[in-house]
């Protein structure tokens, strides 16, 4: 690989990294189906990188804009291709085109939500931050937590559930998902 | 909404969020959305959140787009098929004979069958190829895959002698199939990135998923079964028997990287690497492995002169039979 290539290379794993979860969410908004998201966003950034030659990478902020949009063309496609005859697709595209989010960037990818989240979760009562954090840090299934923990099932669900009802409360609350 | 119901519904959002709510409990779940905006909203913003605390599994995504990036590290030519990655051709290696569509008029005689073109790699290369329909595959090692010039008819369906790993384009009218003659296995892809490993002559076929779905039949199955992201299906020819297990999948397909870096990795992790670069078995006791770190790279060395080296930094002995490695702990 060349200088140049090795450089791109790199700026675009740092974009990978600070925008890869956030575009994830906002296609799974889209097409309700996390590994979908999941090859929508691989797709984008592989786009990206392929293209790397013709895009002004430098500009972060554009660069930002344009995975939103980009990630939003491509679950639009994921869908229509999913639907079954062309007859109702202008019927049912009338109701995708009304974005579920006015401006992801602003409510998704903002790095204060990220500071706000983890301060949160270490701010939970030592059980739930645990159950949490396995969960979402480790990836471990509710059932796996549960044999893990030595508790219920409903136990964990509970926790988790607790969790996340609160960290939205506490987030609504600064602001953030006005 | 009194709150025992508020606490309710979020705990089956929870079990949705997780994947094992029951089909009833999805239904409960889809009407209850249907009766309000708010109501999806809220759903929308749980799920936001579950995602953007989900930190599991942002490190096999990033290995799997590094992975992709290191495929398509030279500038894309138009068409791009037949084309060898960077790293190939600055190795020097030939990569592989062609038996191109033209040979293949004598094998099939008569103008209604399609042209098969085969793709084969040599003992000591791999190469990366855009099939027609735009999917990409990786060839490792000693493998050969063939495919018609054209996709017609209700499948897009190759043939593989070896280890590859596909990456499908989507297309849900025209399944993407792979069959594995020589154990009797047919693996169907909807939009899925997927590794599989079987040689003619190992006993064993072991297929990965990275993400998707997989529907694999044998002959020998009572019935079909699916594979969900990160597991490991071993197929055991002679004793026609498979086996379901949790894997890793991004080590099965380290071995299409350029290089392959260990940093502060279980030896059980870096054992499964190997064994796809190298392409051969790697024996090492469980616990030892699972209780080894290491860090290092590796790039253009041989088996010999990286276990050499491994054996400097960690307790080991190692022997070398064949494509067979076995390492054992020194006392």
């Amino acid at each position: 690989m060349n200088p140049k290539d090795t450089h791109t290379f790199q700026t675009i794993e740092k974009l990978f990294k600070n925008c890869h979860k956030p575009l994830r969410a906002y296609a799974c908004r889209l097409v309700h189906d996390p590994c979908t998201a999941e090859d929508i966003v691989q797709d984008v950034f592989l786009e990206l990188w392929i293209k790397r030659d013709l895009l002004r990478l430098q500009h972060t902020e554009e660069i930002k804009s344009y995975l939103f949009k980009a990630v939003y063309n491509r679950s639009i496609n994921a869908l229509v291709r999913k639907l079954p005859d062309p007859l109702t697709r202008g019927q049912t595209l009338r109701t995708f085109f009304n974005p579920p989010l006015q401006n992801p960037e602003q409510s998704l990818l903002l790095k204060e939500l990220d500071e706000a989240i983890a301060g949160f979760v270490e701010n939970l009562p030592p059980q739930c931050k645990k159950t949490f954090l396995l969960s979402r840090s480790l990836g471990l299934k509710n059932a796996e937590i549960a044999a893990q923990l030595g508790v219920s099932i409903k136990a964990v669900e509970k926790q988790i559930a607790k969790a996340l009802r609160g960290l939205k409360e506490h987030l609504s609350q600064r602001g953030f998902f006005g | 909404m009194n709150d025992q119901t508020t606490k309710e519904k979020d705990e089956l959002m929870v079990r949705y969020l997780d994947g094992s709510a029951s089909p009833e409990e999805e239904t409960e779940l889809l009407q209850w959305l249907g009766l309000s905006e708010e109501n999806r909203n809220d759903f929308l913003r749980m799920q936001d959140l579950w995602l953007l605390c989900d930190a599991s599994s942002e490190k096999a995504a990033l290995e799997r787009f590094r992975n992709r990036m290191e495929g398509y590290a030279a500038p894309l030519p138009l068409p791009p098929r037949y084309r060898l990655p960077g790293w190939a051709r600055t190795a020097g290696v030939l990569l592989l004979c062609l038996a191109a569509g033209y040979g293949s008029a004598h094998l099939f005689p008569g103008k209604k069958h399609p042209v098969w073109n085969q793709l084969i790699t040599a003992p000591d290369s791999k190469g990366r190829f855009v099939l027609p329909d735009g999917s990409v595959v990786w060839l490792n090692s000693n493998t050969k895959l063939s495919y018609p010039e054209t996709f017609r008819g209700n499948e897009r369906r190759v043939s593989l002698e070896g280890e590859a790993y596909f990456e499908v384009a989507e297309n849900k009218q025209q399944p993407f199939v792979v069959d594995l003659d020589a154990a009797g296995l047919r693996i169907e892809a909807l939009g899925t990135a997927f590794d599989v490993a079987g040689y003619p002559t190992d006993s064993l076929v072991e297929t990965v998923l990275v993400n998707g779905s997989l529907r694999i039949s044998g002959k020998t199955f009572p019935h079909d079964i699916l594979l969900k992201p990160n597991q490991l299906l071993t197929y055991h020819k002679e004793k026609k028997t498979a086996h379901l297990d949790k894997a890793k999948a991004g080590l099965y397909i380290d071995w299409i990287k350029s290089r392959l870096v260990f940093d502060n990795d279980c030896l059980a992790d870096i054992r499964i690497s190997m064994e796809g670069w190298y392409n051969l078995v790697i024996d090492c006791p469980q616990e030892f492995a699972q209780n080894t770190r290491m860090s290092f790279t590796i790039r253009g060395e041989r088996i010999d002169e990286i276990l050499k080296a491994m054996s400097f930094i960690i307790p080991i002995r190692y022997t070398i039979r064949d494509r067979h490695v076995k390492i054992t702990p020194r006392e």
